[in-house]
């Protein structure tokens, strides 16, 4: 179980997150969503260690994780993407991914010896790639190495910040699919994050809304859609 | 024809030992932003340890030489466990003057318990021998500070391309906190890049010694103000560039003494140290750029 209790984060006079609360069970699919500037990458910036909350805390199985620098994140369990990309250019598809396996090896080496990466870059559609360089791929195929190189990690959960941004519609059903079948393989539990409203109702068994700092809505793809605070922010958008 | 080699030799060999120290400069640079100026202390923390070792009685080269360069390897790691982890998070200037700290505390200490003045050490002495190769005659120390200095590299480049914890430093030298992201823990990273700085400072020491054939406190300061230099020219915090940057302040140096009249020796470094200043004048946000780094929002 992850739990995110209570959590805010200002920057400077700016409050980017007011008193959010959220939890997502193991083999969930959780998504959030949100006009731009709601709060969501920040969220996953505190989530994942990067930034420390002013206010609540992050709860990994019951532990705080939050607050203690991003690497006891990801030792812990957690992986997470860039919504701009944080590929280590230089490195090939291969070494990116060993950066992140090797970890789960030391953390976690029952779950590191039952991973098969190789079967994991195909299903993702890169095999053949993984000797380039991160840098040269294009934006979609980077994409995916960032998540393949979190799940490298091995983890309970996966933060993913708009994993379909730049993909067209092709691309973003394979992408759904590749995505749930990494949760029912693994059990892995998800949040994701997407503007492709479309893209997050296929996926998500529960949805999130977040508007300036604050979670407006919470509930299946149907009662969010419904409900008149998130149809007044997206303001007539196909919700 | 045996002149000019000579002056090759000459050239090759400063440019080797400049480089050894700037690589080690621009590997902690690269990683955490932090002009090292403690370098120097490490090259005297090893002539120390050797001098140390023949107060003993030790006195194999050997010997002395690999106690020396374990000296420098635990020196490092010691300033950055004591010293640079705790202004680790703090602006650059913090970390620069933190390095000032460790270079004064370290001096005086020499300073204090063994002597203001320079010492002898002539153990390595038996470097500065000449040999015949190829029917020409070379100086033993050229020979084996150009062989080191590029066996050290390559074994740098090794380890950098091949394992996982240097793949993750390349890694963190462009994006320390997505390295991070991935389980490495910071401590282990740039714990493993000072005692890497420390080694190469170490071997740089025991040629430096041989030349010197003595150590006092302040040793280590123009050798680190000369890397700097060659950290500057080749681009600050890039490895490529230190060690490119170590050579070409190398030729450099000999190409002036060449050029310059024998009256005006002298003058060698100001001319050197005139060239940091035209670069610094183009390239200032090089060197210690500003780095504000938050969330995901850093590029
Ligand atoms: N490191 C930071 N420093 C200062 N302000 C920040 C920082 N990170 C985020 N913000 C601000 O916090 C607010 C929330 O930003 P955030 O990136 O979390 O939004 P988002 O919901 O992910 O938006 P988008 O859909 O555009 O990605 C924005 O106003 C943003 O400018
Ligand atoms: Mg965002």
């Amino acid at each position: 179980m992850l739990e995110i209790r209570g959590v805010s984060k200002s920057f400077g006079g700016l409050k980017a997150l007011d008193c959010v609360d959220l939890a997502v069970g193991p083999a969930e699919i959780s998504g959030l969503i949100g006009p731009n500037g709601a709060g969501k990458s920040s969220l996953v910036n505190v989530i994942s260690g990067l930034l420390a909350p002013d206010g609540g805390d992050v709860r990994l199985e019951g532990r705080v994780v939050s607050g203690q620098g991003p690497e006891r994140v990801a030792r812990a369990g957690i992986g997470r993407t860039f919504q701009n990309l944080r590929l280590f250019p230089a490195l090939t598809v291969l070494q990116n991914i060993e950066v992140a396996a090797q970890t789960a090896r030391e953390c976690r080496p029952d779950r590191a010896v039952a991973m098969d990466l190789q079967a994991e870059i195909a299903a993702l559609g890169l095999a053949g790639a993984e000797q380039l360089d991160a840098g040269t791929l294009s934006y979609g195929d980077q994409r995916r190495v960032e998540i393949l190189r979190a799940l490298a990690l091995c983890p309970d959960f996966l933060l993913l910040d708009e994993p379909a941004a730049g993909m067209n519609e092709a691309e973003s059903a394979m992408l759904a699919t590749a995505i749930r079948s990494i949760r029912d393989r693994h059990g892995v539990g998800l949040i994701v994050i997407d503007h492709d409203l479309h893209f997050i109702m296929g996926l998500c068994e529960r949805i999130a809304v977040l508007d300036m700092g604050r979670k407006i809505a919470e509930g299946t793809a149907q009662e969010v859609r419904h409900d008149p605070k998130v149809i007044e922010v997206y303001l007539g958008a196909p919700a | 024809m045996d002149y000019a080699l000579q002056q090759f030799l000459n050239a090759a060999s400063f440019g080797a030992e400049y480089a050894l120290i700037a690589l080690g400069l621009a590997i902690v640079f690269s990683l955490m932003g932090l002009v090292n100026f403690a370098h120097g202390e490490i090259i005297a923390i090893a002539s120390y340890a050797a001098f140390f070792l023949i107060l003993v009685g030790i006195d194999n080269p050997a010997v002395v030489a690999l106690v020396a360069i374990a000296a420098s390897v635990l020196g490092a790691i010691l300033f950055e466990r004591v010293a640079f982890r705790p202004v680790r998070h703090a602006p650059v200037a913090t970390g620069l003057l933190t390095a000032f700290g460790v270079s004064i505390v370290v001096q005086n200490a020499f300073l204090l318990f063994v002597s203001p003045r320079p010492r002898p050490l002539p153990v390595f002495g038996g470097l500065n021998r000449t040999v015949e190769l190829g029917g020409l005659k070379v100086q033993l120390l050229q020979l084996l500070e150009i062989g080191v200095t590029l066996a050290a590299i390559s074994a740098l480049l090794v380890f950098l391309r091949r394992s996982t914890l240097g793949l993750a430093m390349r890694a963190a030298a462009r994006d320390f906190n997505t390295v991070r992201l991935m389980g490495l823990r910071a401590n282990r990273v740039i714990a493993t890049a000072f005692a890497i700085s420390g080694l190469l400072a170490g071997i740089a020491a025991v040629f430096i010694v041989a030349r010197r054939g003595s150590i006092e406190p302040d040793m280590g300061f123009m050798p680190v103000l000369k890397a700097f230099v060659a950290c500057v020219i080749g681009g600050f915090g890039s490895l490529g560039g230190a060690v490119l940057g170590g050579f070409v302040l190398g030729f450099v140096e000999v190409g002036i003494l060449l050029v310059l009249p024998q009256s005006m020796g002298g003058l060698k470094d100001a001319v050197v140290f005139s060239l940091i200043a035209l670069l610094l004048v183009a390239r200032p946000q090089g060197i210690l750029g500003s780095r504000v780094e938050l969330g995901d929002k850093e590029r």
